[in-house]
């Protein structure tokens, strides 16, 4: 392989997850901006080589008999995954009687197609900004079962198909999806008082970022610098109330009573509710929103406002800067960064700009490697062996041990994005435990009929991981502890297998095998 | 009762995985006052646990089931007043007001930080640092961390944190060890293992570092386990007439128990216990939450009492929340909370600091319990029964942290 080629593979793996034949492929014939324009040019749908692997995966589920439904124990093909929210709503209807992992089903299938996505999909850019944006727009499956049923739209609909779209247009589909409606509560905000939860997060997490939370520094909206002008520096306090009451009324139908005789319809899906909307003047960020709005009126001007704002674009930049750059990005960058996403705010691609320039900036190519996240660790090793493993709820607990708890963040802010999380004491424990689990699956799942000698085994591997020769070394030591002597011929008896999964183990925890 | 899918989960696990618990070898060397802290994350509805029930805006400011009973069936229970405020507690903390009858229990109302920000992430992120405000000269570390170099305990395994990250008051330190669970303890595979882990990680970057941290602090703890003659962790029961709650926050602080049994030189250990973060439908969660806390601190502390490990234990939140409730049947983010100091030492069944009122005028921003106590005084307190009260400037930066009179014995 050509050295400039090794080195954009590389980008590759930050960028995404691990360079394959057809990027390598790519960059060979356009070099590393060919690579990126070309993966921001995927389309957000699976492709048929990760939708013939869906439809074949199937995923085990089972449950004791309870009151009025019968045990069930079998392994199912995957159905929930394109179905819209309506056609699983009966999912979240308390009266029907069904065992339980029924209703975490939908979620349970998107978590194993996340992992088979990040093994398959050729489209890995795109898995990894919508991991970014799973984290930017974290919702938890634990929290509520109506966030988990309506999970695989969320996914899809929402995260992955805005993931290079425009940023209103994404926030908007976030504010009316089900599972954030749910997961922050503003399915139940009613005047008055509002509940807070969605528009406090929506300002300090999703918008404009705790950079630009200015509460204990003013007490009244006119103090904040900018605010008489209409375009305050940040936010306080008083501007998360009046968001709260510009949302009250954005809901999903799941039958709640609004007075006599009538009830929301049970479908899961938005819907505004005139009957809880706060319907009076309001003030946000210095602007004055005008009593009696058309429905969805003020919501929709409290988005505009935050996705326009000047501190928005910073801060999305500066996150999205410390996921693919590094912890501490550079402020240059950022502000450059900043500067396209204002620039391209009414764009259809203003992320896929933003992205391109991030990862075409010299600062990306010269990142220092940064461990890479569990998700895309288990899918790496999977690409490198050639192998998908079989669905099981079990790999996502390997996930979770790792620290990458999809989907079931205990927090609205998402994992954290630096390092230090990832690489605290407890979680490269779990990572260790974690890589030996995943290698004895690997390996079984990978046969044992190709190999000859120890010797070629270990070979085959080193190149496989793309370790250098420095590992060289330390992989025949490890193996000739496995097989007693490297020139044996392999049998694969369990002792064997375990003595192989640890000597793999070893060699994959290497740095230059984690770190990205 | 509909269970959530980590309760269910958990359930299932406990029904199919045997319970068990580790016997230890036993302590030899002399040991240690530890200090324990407990966080509540995020923002602990103090209003609802704690209650002024004699205070006329409490009860016009809640709906029946977000408040304490004054009376009835479920009234709360009598602990005392403050400043001529009735205080009850929520009948769901039965097992606290046991230890705040038998004295080893005290609450501190109306605690927390200085500060106007009622975001979850900024104010854990002061709490941590031990600082009240985000000033640029102030340390970036957890106040944990600045507090176990002061005191110069680095020996491996001697700081744990529940969990598999770091907590922010331990960030930037360099012996705590997260861990979950004893097969956290017990991993390494071979020393030969253990030699080719280090010598990947030989250099001297954060991550090589980490590494080696946490090869050590495990190796280390792992020699103290007792084992049969198959080399596998020993199985042991409970002390008598101790039952934790069946919930990951009880087994994580029974495996700490029983981790201060085995290592008598940890002095320091964190325990997080998350979902207080009630917006919506609060009356259907507190309850179950507040039991699960109450259970598990009154057999962590029976727990250590019958191990002999002198201990304190320190439960706080980063907020309290708002006096009067939301629409959704819940409470919005507020400002003074509660915490509660509870060991063997604690001059406990009493109720420290002042009650600030909830009428309108006496409210922070005229909606949320006010700040009577900063919670470094409270922590100052301890810090001082600990014997680090030498270090108290350089734990809290910036702050004259003044120890409360009182709170402790002797």
């Amino acid at each position: 392989m050509a050295i400039g080629i090794l080195v954009d593979s590389r980008l590759v793996a930050r960028a995404g997850i691990r360079a394959g034949d057809a990027d390598l492929a790519r960059l060979a014939s356009d070099g590393w901006t060919g690579w990126v324009k070309w993966q921001l040019s995927l389309p957000p749908e699976d492709s048929t080589a990760v939708r013939d692997a869906l439809d074949k995966t199937v995923l085990h589920i089972e449950y004791e008999a309870g009151d009025g439904f019968k045990a069930k124990r079998e392994d199912r093909h995957l159905t929930a995954l394109r179905k819209p929210v309506k056609d699983l709503w009966h999912l979240a209807d308390w009266d029907l009687k069904m065992g339980y992992e029924e209703r975490m089903r939908p979620a349970n299938e998107l978590l194993a197609a996340t992992q088979i996505r990040a093994v398959l999909s050729e489209a890995q850019l795109r898995e990894a900004v919508t991991d970014f944006w799973r984290d930017h727009f974290s919702v938890n499956m634990d929290a509520v079962e109506d966030v988990a049923i309506a999970l695989p739209t969320y996914d899809q609909e929402v995260l992955r198909t805005h993931a290079f779209g425009n940023f209103r247009e994404m926030l908007e589909a976030v504010a009316t999806s089900t599972s954030m409606l749910a997961y922050l509560n503003n399915a139940s905000s009613k005047a008055s008082p509002a509940n807070e939860n969605y528009a406090r997060e929506l300002l300090e997490l999703h918008t404009l970022g705790a950079p630009a939370y200015l509460n204990a520094t003013f007490d009244r909206w006119r103090e904040v610098p900018g605010a008489l002008q209409g375009k305050p520096e940040g936010f306080i306090d008083q501007d998360v109330y009046e968001a709260a009451r510009a949302f009250t009324g954005w809901t999903y139908g799941a039958r709640q009573y609004l007075s006599e005789g009538v009830t929301l319809p049970m479908t899961g899906e938005f819907t505004y509710t005139d009957a809880w909307h706060d319907p009076y003047q309001k003030r946000f960020l210095g602007v004055e929103l005008d009593p009696h709005g058309a429905p969805l009126e003020d919501g929709r001007r409290v988005l505009d406002l935050v996705a326009f704002h000047p501190a928005t674009a910073y801060y999305v930049s500066y996150r999205l800067c410390r996921r693919f750059v590094g912890d501490e990005p550079n402020a240059g960058l950022v502000a450059q960064v900043a500067r396209v996403f204002a620039e391209n705010a009414r764009a259809k691609d203003q992320l896929a700009r933003v992205i391109e320039y991030i990862l075409l900036s010299p600062e990306f190519a010269s990142a220092e490697p940064r461990l890479q996240r569990p998700l895309f660790l288990l899918a790496s090793l999977q690409r490198h062996a050639g192998v998908l493993l079989p669905s099981a709820l079990d790999l996502n607990d390997l996930l979770d041990g790792m620290g990458q708890r999809v989907y079931s963040w205990h927090s609205p802010a998402g994992h954290p994005l630096t390092s230090g999380y990832w690489q605290s004491p407890g979680l490269l424990v779990r990572r260790w435990r974690a890589m030996s689990e995943i290698w004895t699956r690997v390996m079984k799942a990978s046969g044992d009929q190709n190999w000859a000698t120890g010797k070629e085994f270990g070979a085959h591997w080193m190149e496989a991981l793309g370790l250098d020769q420095e590992h060289a070394a330390m992989s025949s030591g490890l193996l000739a502890q496995a097989y007693g002597d490297e020139q044996r011929r392999i049998d694969f008896s369990e002792s064997e297998r375990w003595t192989t999964a640890q000597a793999l183990t070893i060699l994959s925890s290497s740095p230059s095998y984690q770190a990205v | 009762m509909t269970l959530n899918r980590r309760e269910f989960l958990s359930a299932a696990a406990a029904a199919t995985i045997p319970q068990f618990s580790v016997k230890w070898a036993r302590a030899a060397a002399p040991v240690d006052r530890a200090l324990v802290v407990v966080f509540l994350r995020g923002g602990m509805d103090a209003l609802n646990l704690l209650a002024p029930v004699s205070d006329k805006a409490y009860v016009s400011s809640r709906p029946m089931e977000l408040r304490v009973a004054a009376t009835g069936d479920g009234r709360g229970l009598s602990v005392g007043e403050m400043g001529g405020t009735e205080l009850l507690l929520n009948a769901a903390a039965k097992p606290l007001h046991k230890l705040w009858t038998q004295k080893s229990l005290a609450f501190i109302p109306a605690a927390g930080l200085h500060n106007a920000t009622r975001s979850h992430f900024q104010a854990m992120d002061l709490i941590e640092r031990g600082v009240s405000t985000d000033a640029f000269s102030l340390p970036k570390d957890g106040w944990l961390t600045r507090l176990v170099a002061g005191l110069g305990r680095n020996a491996p395994g001697s700081t744990l944190c529940l969990g598999g990250a770091m907590p922010q008051s331990l960030s930037l330190c360099e012996t705590a060890l997260p861990i979950s669970d004893v097969w956290d303890v017990d991993w390494m595979p071979s020393d030969g293992f253990r030699e080719m882990l280090l010598k990947i990680h030989a250099g001297d970057s954060a991550l090589d570092r980490a590494s080696k941290q946490a090869i050590a602090a495990t190796g280390f703890l792992s020699q103290r386990l007792e084992r049969d003659d198959k080399r596998q962790p020993i199985l042991k029961d409970l002390p008598k007439g101790i039952a934790y709650p069946d919930h990951d926050f009880g087994n994580k602080m029974r495996f700490l128990a029983e981790m201060m049994r085995v290592n008598p030189d940890i002095h320091l250990a964190t325990a997080d216990l998350d979902g207080w973060d009630m917006h919506d439908n609060q009356a259907g969660q507190f309850t179950p939450m507040t039991r699960t806390l109450s259970e598990s601190l009154l057999a962590f502390h029976n727990h250590l009492e019958a191990i002999g490990r002198p201990s304190t234990i320190v439960v706080m939140s980063e907020f309290g929340r708002r006096v009067k409730a939301n629409e959704s049947g819940g409470t919005d983010h507020g400002h003074g909370g509660l915490m509660m100091v509870l060991g063997d030492q604690v001059n406990g069944g009493q109720n420290f600091g002042r009650w600030p009122g909830l009428e309108t005028e006496l409210l922070d921003e005229g909606m949320d319990v006010a700040v009577t106590t900063d919670f470094r005084d409270v922590l100052a307190s301890v810090l001082t029964q600990h014997g680090a009260g030498e270090s108290l400037a350089k734990v809290f930066p910036g702050y004259q942290a003044k120890a409360m009179a009182g709170l402790f014995r002797g």
